[in-house]
């Protein structure tokens, strides 16, 4: 499988007032196309921040080093124009909310048509005809009339639509999705899912998605990376790491949260304690004091990433003695 | 499980809204919740679901007098709260209480722990010495999983879930026999979620609390609520014991919404069968005529456009507002 | 055995986090920050010693503001005579003058201020609180008041009631509260709307409570930044109304009243227009950096 998007050592920092804190530590993955991948994490585990940094859209006291190769090219090295061209045409993102990639004074027809006239070196015709093929196949209604429309005019289910449209549209290498569903309610939700798989199987892109939902990454991702205090303490294929996780935080975040698919009468098993204060993140693991299996060397000496199966990686002390 | 402490008689929220323009300005009415009832046995906890835009948490705070109803009733312990003075209703408000989405702006930023959670004890009860507050300020802290010793520090200072604690003990204090919880834990990580529910479902077994649970997430209303009820632009769709209404939802929209859930299995969530609905939720300033569900009802049928179904209430007390679910 | 260590440990840091159960509130945080501002910490290092040279000035130098002497008219600033700031056209001391117009304009701009802050804080915060008609009947009528000329205002208060410096304060305070109240309003609408009242009168606290606890706490920070720069402003108002004569009379100074003298006089004796001048830029300066300090300090985006 060719790599779209490789990651190696990443480490992303912030200067704050109080020093600079790590967000994303000695991060390493890559994303092949066709592949869908997940990333999961609670808040400030760094799973935004790593993408946000591979695509040089940090905030600026921030700062990455590592690399971040697409195709073969260093997007962290690359000067601000390449990177411009790069962006919304190979490589495209959707955030949590759209409504503020879409431009609010242009109608959303000529919003989509431009990406095409742009990078595509279209004609208007030919771009108009494109935008419509592809609003039809997302059986979008009232298509004519809602080209017509302001981004305002929108709902946020329907901006997210539109920027699926756009990367249907571009056919990127790689597409970014930032929590595409969590501000939007289930029904909705449902509806941009299935938009997603119908992009899996219809393009060859490399899809990123960002998300705390396990419920969303079972049904879309192959292969699943669990973020905690700014690492990756699990990798592998997405069965797997539902029917047998092996890090003790995934084994726990799969555990606490209610199903609708389990009836338990039971208090949920609830990982105890706070999620990490970068600021002042422990000597060893960061999951060391809400692990139930922790033991003295997790508190005092960080687990390495290791490889447990070809496509398994899991970094944690307690799975080197089993 | 048998008395209800709450009962809400064809309730309804307009909200009044200006539109069109400078020449012919009207006033329209937002019906937020548009005839809604429901009991509240003491003890129970009843989830209400729906989408944004459903009325949820205009119907908690419309039970709680904290947005004035335009019609209908709602019976605290037999008395209709909405016909109190603002005074008589506040001395009552120690029963009911309320949990918010956000728990870092539910919690006044200038204010420490315990200033947070005395306010509520020396409101309702002005004669309350200092240490009678104090000692209960650090019995309720105990109690919803904070130390005692963090009394003195500000809300920014900890973490989203301790903050959700905070305004738990801020309700609990009281003693409420009531709680309407608004999305209490939409806001917080996953792990953290857990936590919360757990703590929620302790406290309403421990203190015999009634819960009125707001939320959009089917599967935390399913493993913490005794009763569900699925809203939908304002109006009741169904309403039923848990069990039987994830077993066997009649409603279209409950289907529709159970099925929309992901399931973190993949094997199941990529082979169920999933009933997706087309477009939008409709604007509530102008729901559609009849069943306001028809327009993404996938079950719509001419006399849904034309009438509006009545609400049927079943042999087991089950109710539910559809003109079709015999046939479905 | 080494859970019980790591149990210990966790213990260890849960002690920790107890020995440093005083929390700090956002004023300590906004105070810290304020302190580590160098040009707001150097704005009120000046502003003080002006303050305080406006007091002990006068007293230093030998001459009062009525010494009047024939053979020091137009005296160049000289360390001779004392007469440091040098003399004006009828032989006064500029030393005597300039703090005894800083005493006139310092005050000025402070109690101005403090009338617009009464007035501004409470017809805002009521017209904030209560909403609705009662919000909108206040706020055009504050409308209507904006529209009125300052200068207007201050001419026909002074043809009324005649030249008075208290008038002066009146004249400023009674235009300046209008901005406040407006600042005021619209800090008082956003707080309202913040699910902690919500929650107090979910909790049964009286409207005087929530007001005094939740709502004015949580509004006063932008009004203190807007007192700061107010300050100024309203010094600045009193110079161009003595300017213009409508001012301070003498035997009374006020820097806007020397700067008026000295401006007439400034090819011949031009240290009577740059002495008094120079403080009023200084003391501007002062208020400005001392304004955007806490503006920094106390502004949520920090948080």
């Amino acid at each position: 499988m060719e790599t779209v998007l490789a990651l190696q050592h990443l480490t992303v920092r912030f200067d704050t007032k109080d020093g600079s804190v790590a967000a994303v530590n000695d991060l390493s993955l890559s994303v092949g196309r066709g592949e869908c991948i997940g990333i999961v994490g609670e808040s400030g585990s760094g799973k935004s921040q790593t993408f946000l940094a591979s695509m040089g859209l940090l905030a600026g006291n921030g700062k990455a080093t590592g690399r971040a190769l697409f195709r073969g090219h260093d997007l962290l090295k690359m000067n601000r124009d390449h990177l411009d061209k790069l962006r919304g045409n190979r490589v495209c993102m959707i955030f949590q909310d759209s409504g503020t990639s879409l431009t609010p004074h242009m109608r959303i027809g000529d919003q989509l048509m431009e990406i095409l006239i742009a990078h595509k070196g279209h004609t208007p015709d030919v771009a108009r005809k494109r935008v419509l093929e592809v609003m039809e196949s997302m059986r979008i209604p009232d298509i004519e009339k809602r080209l017509t429309q302001y981004p305002h005019e929108f709902s946020g289910g329907m901006r997210q639509r539109v920027m699926i449209a756009m990367a249907l549209l571009c056919e990127p290498d790689l597409l970014i999705a930032d929590e595409p569903t969590t501000a939007l309610d289930v029904t909705v939700q449902a509806q941009i899912l299935n938009l997603f798989r119908a992009l899996k199987a219809h393009t060859k892109s490399a899809i990123v998605l960002i998300t705390h939902d396990l419920g969303v990454v079972a049904g879309l991702c192959d292969r699943v990376v669990v973020m905690y205090g700014g690492r990756m303490v699990e990798e592998g294929p997405v069965a797997d790491i539902f029917a047998t996780p092996k890090h003790p935080y995934t084994q726990g975040l799969l555990r606490c949260m209610p199903r609708l698919d389990q009836l338990l009468d039971a208090d949920l098993d609830a990982i105890p304690g706070q999620p990490p204060n970068l600021e002042n993140l422990p000597k060893g693991c960061a999951f060391a004091e809400r692990c139930s299996q922790a033991n003295e060397r997790c508190t005092t000496e960080r687990p390495v990433l290791r490889e447990l199966s070809p496509t398994r990686r899991a970094a944690c002390h307690l799975l080197e003695a089993a | 499980m048998s008395t209800p402490v709450l009962k809400v008689e064809n309730l309804k929220v307009h909200f009044p809204i200006k539109s069109g323009g400078f020449l012919n300005a009207r006033t329209l009415p937002l019906k937020a919740v548009d005839g809604v009832s429901f009991n509240v046995d003491a003890g129970e906890c009843l989830g209400v679901v729906g989408e944004s835009g459903c009325g949820k948490s205009t119907l908690g705070r419309a039970v709680l007098q904290l947005i004035k109803p335009t019609a209908g009733k709602v019976v605290w312990m037999g008395e209709n709260l909405c016909d109190l003075s603002h005074e008589t209703m506040r001395q009552k408000r120690s029963d009911l209480q309320l949990v918010f989405q956000d728990p870092l702006s539910s919690l006044n930023p200038r204010l420490t722990v315990a200033e947070i959670i005395r306010e509520p004890l020396y409101a309702t009860d002005a004669s309350m010495t200092r240490e009678e507050a104090d000692t209960r300020i650090a019995a309720i802290m105990t109690a919803v999983g904070l130390l005692p010793e963090m009394r003195n520090r500000y809300p920014h200072e900890f973490s989203g879930g301790q903050c959700q604690r905070i305004a738990i003990a801020r309700a609990m204090v009281l003693r409420p026999k009531l709680i309407v919880c608004d999305e209490p834990v939409s806001a917080l990580d996953v792990s953290i979620q857990a936590q919360i529910i757990n703590l929620l479902r302790r406290l309403q077994k421990e203190y015999g609390l009634s819960l009125i649970f707001i939320s959009h997430d089917l599967s935390v209303v399913r493993h913490l609520c005794h009763r569900v009820m699925v809203l939908y632009l304002g109006r009741m769709m169904e309403m039923a014991d848990r069990d039987s209404l994830f077993a066997k939802p009649l409603h279209p929209y409950t289907q529709a919404l159970i099925s929309a859930v992901p399931i973190p299995d993949p094997a199941k969530e990529r082979t169920k069968e999933a009933v997706i609905l087309s477009g939008d939720l409709p604007s509530p300033m102008n729901p559609p005529s009849g069943c306001v569900f028809r327009t993404r009802c996938p079950k719509a049928t001419p006399v849904c456009i034309k009438d509006a179904p009545a609400i049927e209430t079943l042999d087991n007390g089950r109710q539910i507002a559809c003109h079709h679910w015999r046939t479905l | 055995m080494t859970l019980f260590q790591a149990q210990s440990e966790s213990q260890l840091q849960l002690m920790d986090a107890a020995a440093r159960l005083k929390g700090r509130s956002l004023w300590q945080d906004a105070a810290e920050r304020f302190s580590k501002n160098k040009a707001a910490m150097g704005g009120v290092i000046v502003l003080g010693l002006i303050a305080i040279m406006s007091i002990v000035g006068p007293m230093i130098s030998p001459y009062t503001l009525e010494d009047l002497s024939w053979e020091s008219i137009g005296i160049a600033p000289t360390m001779e005579n004392s007469h440091w700031f040098g003399t004006d056209d009828t032989g006064r001391d500029m030393w005597v003058l300039t703090w005894m117009g800083a005493r006139v304009s310092l005050t000025i701009g402070v109690m101005t201020t403090f009338i617009a802050l009464l007035i501004g804080v409470a017809y805002g915060a009521t017209a904030g609180y209560v909403g609705g008609r009662t919000d909108n009947l206040m706020m055009r009528f504050v409308d209507v008041l904006y529209a009125l000329p300052l200068l207007f205002f201050i001419i026909i208060l002074v043809t009324v009631f005649g030249r008075n410096i208290y008038l002066v304060f009146v004249a400023i305070g009674c235009v300046e509260w209008l901005t406040m109240a407006r600042i005021v309003r619209g800090q008082t609408l956003s707080v309202k709307r913040k699910e902690y009242i919500e929650a107090a009168l979910a909790s049964g606290v009286r409207t005087n409570t929530i007001i005094r606890r939740h709502v004015i706490p949580n509004v006063i920070g932008p009004v203190i930044v807007y007192v700061t720069l107010l300050v100024p402003t309203n010094i600045l108002v009193e110079s161009y109304l003595s300017f213009l004569g409508l001012g301070v009379q003498e035997p009374l100074t006020s820097w806007g009243v020397l700067i008026s003298r000295g401006a007439n006089a400034l090819e011949t004796a031009p240290w009577l227009l740059l002495i008094p001048a120079t403080f009023l830029a200084i003391t501007m300066f002062c208020f400005n950096f001392i304004g955007d300090g806490l503006r920094d300090a106390l502004d949520p985006k920090d948080r």
